[in-house]
């Protein structure tokens, strides 16, 4: 048998005989580079450099058919335990691409996808029912009125929110004290809204014996309101009396509006 | 009983419509525009005229009450006994 150039020995080829582009597909027969033929180890990260093209990825896990669905799996160290990342079936016919966030994950966030599959990390949003945001704001400043109309109850029992959701409900919460020979109302309001009964009868009423002895007391308010909005809105308390002199955070005791913002 | 600016003011016009924040009088609020325009020595005036009946009224209660001990006290009547009446 003639050869052109080396002619075959026995002992295997080393890497400096076979020049670059060399061995082409097209001269490796189906199958013909068994597992037999690669040692143990003998393909390493170095000689694994995969490059995907804008339709071709640099690696398919294939699926075999009746048996399983194409999967990936990220082992241990020990390599005696791993997870995987697997396709759906091909009953759910489904070919999208996920892409990853463009940006560094921060505590706490989730991935979450738009339409196209692009994902990004997202806070985790509260359940139905659950509290989102608090604000408040006391006073331990005394405040009489004479007032047979609302007035604002205090300079600053008044706290302004910013819904996150025109669906989420404000729970309004008041603590104050209040002295009053005669009756006086205090009742809340939303911006220049009062939430309170109709015909100004506000939210509570304090009695005292009129003409003959003040009374004092605690006051409590608790009222859940749905703003519908997520523009900042402001809850202040107000309050009026029947005749005579009424006063809130009686003696300069402490006053406070809460209020919480609640998923709905 | 301290005798408050609201309460002075309501002595000077029985319908007045304000507010006041701490008793502090710099910090009145008309919310009827004050139609008499009634000023703040007025009301301090009328404060102090005010508190001053008040701490005579308390006083001569207390002068009212020691004479009304004596004379039980006079009638035969023990401390227990005057203390059962009036508390």
């Amino acid at each position: 048998m003639a050869f052109i150039g080396n002619q075959p020995t026995a002992v295997p080829l080393t890497s400096s005989q076979l020049a670059d582009g060399l061995i082409t597909t097209a001269k490796l027969a189906s199958t013909s580079v068994t597992t037999a033929k690669v040692n143990t180890a003998a393909i390493t990260t170095d000689k694994l450099d995969l490059i995907s093209t804008v339709s071709v990825p640099a690696v398919t896990a294939k699926g075999t058919p009746s048996v399983s669905d194409g999967y990936i799996q990220l082992n241990c160290e020990q390599n005696s335990h791993g997870i995987k990342l697997k396709s759906p079936p091909h009953s759910a016919a489904q070919s999208y691409t996920l892409t990853f966030p463009s940006t560094a994950p921060t505590d706490g966030t989730f991935l979450q996808t738009n339409s196209s599959g692009v994902l990004s990390f997202a806070s985790a949003g509260a359940a139905a029912g659950q509290v989102i945001q608090v604000v408040t704001a006391t006073d331990s400043t005394g405040r009489n009125t004479t007032s047979t109309s609302f007035v604002t109850g205090s300079n600053t029992l008044s706290v302004s929110i910013t819904p996150s959701s025109a669906s989420n409900k404000i729970l309004v919460l008041v603590s104050t004290s209040g002295r009053i020979l005669d009756e006086m109302f205090l009742t809340v309001y939303r911006g220049a809204t009062d939430l309170g009964a109709a015909s100004n009868k506000g939210l509570i009423v304090m009695n005292g014996e009129s003409g003959v002895a003040a009374a004092g007391a605690g006051a409590g308010i608790s009222l859940l309101d749905s703003p519908s909005t997520t523009s900042s809105t402001t809850y202040q308390v107000y309050f009026r009396v029947t005749s005579g002199t009424g006063n809130i955070n009686y003696s300069n005791s402490k006053g406070s509006i809460t209020l919480m913002e609640i998923k709905g | 009983m301290k005798i408050n600016i609201c309460t002075a003011i309501l002595k000077i016009k029985s319908d007045a419509q304000v507010s006041v924040s701490g008793e502090d009088i710099n910090t009145l609020e008309w919310h009827d525009n004050n139609p008499t325009n009634i000023t703040n020595q007025q009301i301090l005036a009328k404060q102090i005229e005010l508190q001053i009946e008040e701490d005579n009224r308390i006083e001569q209660d207390k002068i009212n009450k020691q004479s009304a001990i004596n004379k039980l006290k006079a009638l035969g009547l023990n401390d227990a006994e005057i203390k059962s009446i009036i508390g």
